[in-house]
């Protein structure tokens, strides 16, 4: 790689920036000082591309600037107010000593009304259920009629059977 | 920027709109400014500010003091004018082209009447308007906040050698300009 344009990338970046080690600066100054072309180059990177930046003045904050902000911040606290409010005052309705007994109440009554309910259900289940199993016993013990009906009558069933 | 105490960002991140006022005064002028170079319109560098600072000022809240309160605002700051710039980056262009071809006719006859500060503002807005967001952000804060490329790579969460190449990158394109003109001539001419 040609040594002028190896110096020009640095000159570009680390050399005019002063982030270089010295041995590494005493390289390209030394340079410098033997290349005429380089030493232009870094010439127009300095005043070109460096100083500009370096002297622009620094601009004042409009004063307005920091009303706006703070008009912003004030109507969001505002709004933050009202719907902390509204959250209170709805926490604050269902908090304890107004209705907490009655909703308490409410839920242990629909509570035990269902227990028993369900237990209602169950027993007129099980009683169904035993009902009919005595039915079929009984069936069973007495024959069916159905069972006088199974004498073969037909040729072929007299021969099978 | 200024320095600001501990004391001040607890409270301002407690809500305090007062110690929030006191940290506004101590970090707005490195806020605008470079929002300013980074957007490089006055418009848009107050809208950004504004923008900013309601995101501090929601952001205090989580801000853990482990890391530099300076390089936390330097990031916000430069992230929001980089994502913005890159929004209004067409119509920019546009106006570009624009101004390179109007500067080569009207600034030279300028010079002779002196240099005040509007030309010399006009000569980084041009500058300016010839590289991208990225490289402006670095651009500004090496050569006009003065940081380090190990503080630009920690405030761009980048690495040291992007930093490095972002530099090289935007000097060369400024340099290429120097062959389209008028621009230049007016940077030469001035003696900045």
């Amino acid at each position: 790689m040609d040594i002028c344009k190896k110096y020009k990338d640095l000159i570009l970046t680390n050399y005019i920036d002063g982030e270089m080690d010295t041995e590494m600066k005493q390289q390209i100054d030394s340079h410098l000082l033997v290349c005429p072309n380089c030493r232009r180059f870094a010439e127009e990177v300095n005043h070109f591309l460096v100083v500009p930046f370096k002297n622009a003045l620094r601009e004042n904050v409009p004063e307005h600037l920091w009303l706006s902000v703070k008009k912003n911040i004030e109507k969001e606290n505002r709004l933050n107010e009202k719907a902390g409010n509204l959250i209170h005052r709805l926490m604050e309705s269902l908090s304890f000593p107004v209705l907490a007994p009655v909703v308490g109440s409410f839920v242990l009554l629909i509570l035990v009304g269902s227990l028993i309910f369900y237990n209602q259900q169950m027993k007129q289940g099980k009683e169904k259920e035993q009902g009919e199993y005595l039915v079929y016993l009984l069936g069973a013990t007495e024959g069916s009629p159905e069972t006088e009906n199974n004498v073969p009558e037909t040729p072929i069933e007299k021969y099978f059977l | 920027m200024q320095d600001i105490s501990d004391d001040v960002l607890i409270k301002a991140s407690q809500g305090d709109l007062k110690s929030f006022e006191e940290l506004y005064k101590a970090s707005a002028g490195f806020v605008y400014n470079v929002a300013l170079r980074i957007v490089n319109n006055r418009e848009d560098a107050e809208e950004v500010t504004q923008e900013i600072f309601f995101i501090i000022y929601h952001k205090l809240r989580g801000f853990r003091f482990e890391s530099s309160f300076k390089t936390w605002i330097y990031r916000i700051t430069v992230n929001y004018s980089i994502n913005f710039a890159r929004k209004t980056s067409i119509t920019r262009n546009k106006t570009i082209e624009y101004e390179d071809t109007s500067i080569a006719g009207t600034v030279v006859g300028d010079v002779q009447k002196g240099i005040d500060k509007e030309h010399r503002e006009k000569v980084i807005e041009d500058l300016l308007n010839i590289i991208n967001p990225d490289q402006r952000a670095c651009i500004v804060l090496r050569n006009m906040e003065g940081l380090s490329y190990e503080q630009i790579a920690q405030t761009l969460k980048i690495n040291i050698n992007t930093v490095r190449t972002r530099l090289k990158r935007a000097r060369e394109k400024l340099l290429r300009g120097k062959k389209a003109g008028g621009l230049w001539t007016f940077v030469k001419n001035t003696k900045i």
